[in-house]
């Protein structure tokens, strides 16, 4: 493949050359017959010419737009630093506040933990029978229901049983109240035991309660 | 061709100085070159070889050790899940706290070295005297059961150990406040198991402790639903890779020194079908009716006769979760559902229903019933003594009559009969979800003996759970469909989406009708006939009734086995009751078992009489429109 590429290159080339360069070349017999110091004669005047030309002139033509660009070269990065410090300033600031922010969380978090185990305490039925107790109440007894019947009259169903008092076996709680509240459990306990009476005298007078 | 060529193209020399030195060049480059290339080229290789070595063979033991290193993995605990109660109501939740701990040997040397450097700040004895008292001063004397007085923390500080533990379950508020002013002590993350309702229903939630050796440490159960449903409530364990110096657990701090792989998956939180203040209402009838009566032990089950989820379960002994260390054995226990007894008369249900949807009997049909009845080589006869006597067929039941029982019993057939008792859930275990649940035991068909069918209608040889014979009764309260019982109503997730758990096995064991039959037959247990007839015509329940609602219920008294003779005891029973609230419109099913009563009435019918009391109140149920009507027992 490299035989047809060497004789179809060389025969085209004395025909289309058209630079001053080339057709000196062509001068030459067709074998290059140049002599060595011929050969260093056209190396220096390449040296000399060619290089030296093309940067001469595109020189002179960026001398003038030169220093503003350089101002604004040095007020892009003058702002950038700027900017740059001012972002980074306002990073550190807003990780303390993050970091504030953090430790506010965990402490809200743990309130909320502390608080809902006190709450679901409290609310425990044991805890509220407790309180309860505090209070002189004790556990409803037996009650009794009423119906109103269409034409108004009201049926009792079964037999109010009375409440008793409080119980003596909670010491805790039997002990605690003192002279101040011991009127005010009798009160409590003993309206309803009345109410219950009348609502039994009135179950036995009026409707006779259904037995069964 | 000037210059030697040597074969190679000629270049066209750049300067005009190149071909003087060139010439000395030529010899000397050649050497340097082709030394400098061999060189070059056995370095590549030495390289190369090496890499493949370090690459190739070594590549997994290499990248381990420096794994090793560098990398530690560390398990991320995942939260563990609450338990609820169906209205929400915390029965068991976790919470944060703290363990504090130091490690006396260093900080005795450390403070030994900054003496030296400055002698003014005093000596080792009296800085721990002073963190002692700084504990004491914040934490107070006591935290969660453990001594926390300047005494008891002076002598921990100052044992010549590498790490003692001061004080656990600290609140990390508290922690962080000790920690930072004594650098020396740590703080280790703890999470507490809070049972804010103690005893109540613990032996249904059960208990969970912290598990230091666990991997991570995080808390696991021990007993009941805690640890029955651990996998479920641990939720899990999340991976952290850590960068760490050699050969020490020192996390190196930067942002990408710490990875986490994997995020822990929170544990999912358990809805129980459990209401707290029924539960709390049952567990003190319970406890107070089974102290009263003297029973060994006694327990009372709450079902919702429409879905079989369960309200209330109470057994008279409970422990305390937060103290499950000194419980008893027999605190521990659910007894509802580990512990099987012989059900007695309330087991006359199975042969009533059977004989209802066969058609045999209906409820006013009469039987001319004997003072006692042959079964095989056994004379079984009534609890009283009577001779040939005119019931009607519910007068048997409201009667308990075991003679009219067994005359119907074999009128069902052996092979229906033993089909019954499987339909109605008996024999097998209900799969409610409760831990250490028991099956219970029915006598297979083909291993019945002669008398056998003449004490299974009757309750005796076979026994079941309290919670088998609430849902014999459940069946009938729901139009004849058995819902098996179950105590989790939900799994809800840490995003708060519900799963709900479906009932595990729904069956149909007798029709809509017999159902509807059955429940109105058996209200004549409760019925307290007035006039010259009371005892006569009245049944054997009659203090479980509730004016103003219609109750239908069986009562029950099955004999033990005394162990001395292996035979049925005479003077140690099971005392059941088993009650439909109200009859007209099913809502509730009771179920109530006493072990050996000795005081007050053998029966459990008052206890039923409270506990339907109260779930009136407490649901506001209204009043049956219409009052049991009087029927006829015996004519």
């Amino acid at each position: 493949m490299t035989a047809p590429a060497r004789t179809g290159g060389g025969v085209p080339s004395p025909a289309r050359s058209s630079k001053p360069r080339e057709r000196s070349l062509k001068a030459v017999p067709a074998e290059r017959r140049r002599s060595a110091a011929a050969e260093r004669a056209y190396a220096r005047r390449a040296q000399r010419t060619s290089p030296k030309r093309g940067p001469a002139v595109t020189r002179q033509q960026a001398v003038a737009p030169k220093a503003p660009f350089v101002v604004m070269v040095m007020v892009v990065l003058g702002v950038g630093i700027a900017a740059i410090m001012w972002l980074a300033t306002q990073a550190t600031a807003d990780s303390y506040r993050l970091q504030d922010a953090r430790a506010e969380e965990t402490r809200l978090a743990r309130q909320v933990d502390q608080l809902r185990r006190e709450v679901a305490l409290a609310e425990s039925p044991a805890s509220l029978a407790d309180a309860a107790a505090k209070l002189g109440l004790v556990p409803a007894g037996d009650p009794a229901r009423l119906r109103q019947l269409p034409d108004g009259t009201v049926e009792v169903y079964g037999k109010p049983s009375a409440v008793q008092p409080p119980p003596p076996p909670t010491s805790s709680s039997a002990t605690p109240p003192a002279q101040g509240e011991q009127p005010a459990q009798g009160q409590t306990t003993q309206p309803p035991a009345q109410g219950q009476d009348e609502a039994a005298q009135q179950a036995g007078g009026g409707q006779t309660p259904p037995q069964g | 061709m000037p210059g030697p060529s040597r074969g190679r193209p000629v270049r066209r020399p750049l300067s005009v100085r190149g071909p003087a030195p060139r010439k000395r060049r030529g010899g000397n480059s050649r050497v340097r070159l082709a030394v400098g290339r061999l060189l070059l080229v056995g370095a590549l290789l030495l390289a190369g070889i090496k890499l493949v070595q370090v690459q190739g063979f070594q590549a997994e033991a290499l990248s381990a050790q420096a794994e090793q290193q560098r990398a530690t993995k560390i398990d991320i605990a995942a939260p563990r899940g609450s338990i609820l109660d169906r209205n929400g109501n915390q029965l068991a939740f976790s919470v944060e706290a703290r363990a504090l701990y130091v490690v006396p040997k260093r900080m005795r040397q450390e403070w030994a070295e900054a003496l030296e450097a400055r002698p003014e700040i005093g000596s080792f004895e009296k800085r721990i005297a002073d963190m002692a008292a700084f504990i004491e001063q914040t934490l107070g004397t006591e935290v969660a059961g453990q001594k926390t007085d300047r005494d008891t923390m002076l002598a921990k500080l100052s044992q010549d150990t590498t790490y003692v533990e001061l004080v656990d379950n600290v609140d990390p508020a508290k922690a962080a406040v000790i920690t930072e002013k004594y650098h020396n002590i740590g703080s280790e993350y703890r999470a507490v198991r809070v049972y804010p309702n103690g005893e109540l229903a613990s032996n249904i939630i059960g208990a969970a402790n912290w598990r230091k050796d666990a991997e991570p440490p995080a808390t696991h159960g021990l007993l009941g639903l805690e640890i029955a449903q651990d996998n479920l409530l641990a939720g899990s364990d999340g991976l952290r890779i850590v960068d760490t110096m050699q050969g020490d657990d020192v996390v190196i701090p930067g942002p990408d020194r710490s990875r986490e792989l994997a995020a822990a998956t929170p544990g999912k939180s358990l809805e129980l079908t459990l209401d707290v203040d029924t539960q709390y209402a049952v567990q003190r009838m319970v406890t107070d009716y089974t102290t009263k009566s003297k029973a060994r032990s006694g327990s009372a089950v709450v079902m919702d006769s429409r879905t079989g989820e369960i309200l209330a379960m109470a057994n008279d002994k409970t422990f305390d979760p937060n103290d499950f260390g000194n419980a008893t054995e027999d605190e521990l226990r659910n007894i509802a559902v580990t512990s099987v007894f012989e059900p007695g008369s309330v087991n006359k249900l199975v042969t009533a229903a059977t004989a209802i949807e066969d058609g045999v009997y209906q409820p006013d049909s009469v039987l001319r019933v004997d003072g006692s009845i042959k079964v095989a080589d056994r004379r079984i006869g009534d609890w009283w003594q009577h001779g040939p006597m005119d019931m009607t067929f519910t007068g048997v039941f409201a009667k308990s009559s075991n003679v009219g029982t067994l005359m119907t019993a074999q009128k069902i057939g052996q092979d229906r009969y033993s089909d019954m008792l499987r339909k109605f859930g008996l024999g097998k275990r209900t799969q409610s979800g409760l831990p250490g649940e028991e099956s219970g035991y029915v006598p297979p068909l083909n291993q019945w003996s002669g008398s056998t069918f003449g004490n299974l209608p009757i309750g005796q040889g076979l026994n079941m759970t309290l919670l088998q014979m609430t849902g014999m009764y459940q069946a009938i309260a729901n139009d004849g469909v058995r819902i098996a019982p179950r105590i989790v109503r939900a799994e809800v997730s840490a995003d708060g989406s519900r799963k709900e758990v479906n009932p595990a096995d729904t069956e149909r064991v007798v029709s809509p009708q017999t159902a509807k039959t059955v429940r109105d037959m058996f209200r004549a247990v409760v019925q307290k006939a007035p006039g010259p007839d009371a005892v006569a015509q009245s049944g054997t329940g009659v203090p479980a009734a509730l004016p103003g609602y219609q109750i239908s219920g069986k009562t029950g008294t099955a004999q033990q086995i005394d162990p001395k003779c292996d035979c049925y005891s005479s003077s140690q029973y099971w005392i059941t009751f088993a009650g439909i609230l109200p009859a007209d419109n099913p809502r509730f099913v009771v179920g109530i078992m006493l072990d050996n009563p000795t005081e007050g009435p053998q029966s459990a019918a008052p206890l039923f009489h409270d506990i339907a009391s109260y779930l009136t109140q407490r649901y506001q149920l209204p009043l049956s429109a219409e009052q049991s009507p009087i029927v006829p027992l015996v004519v």
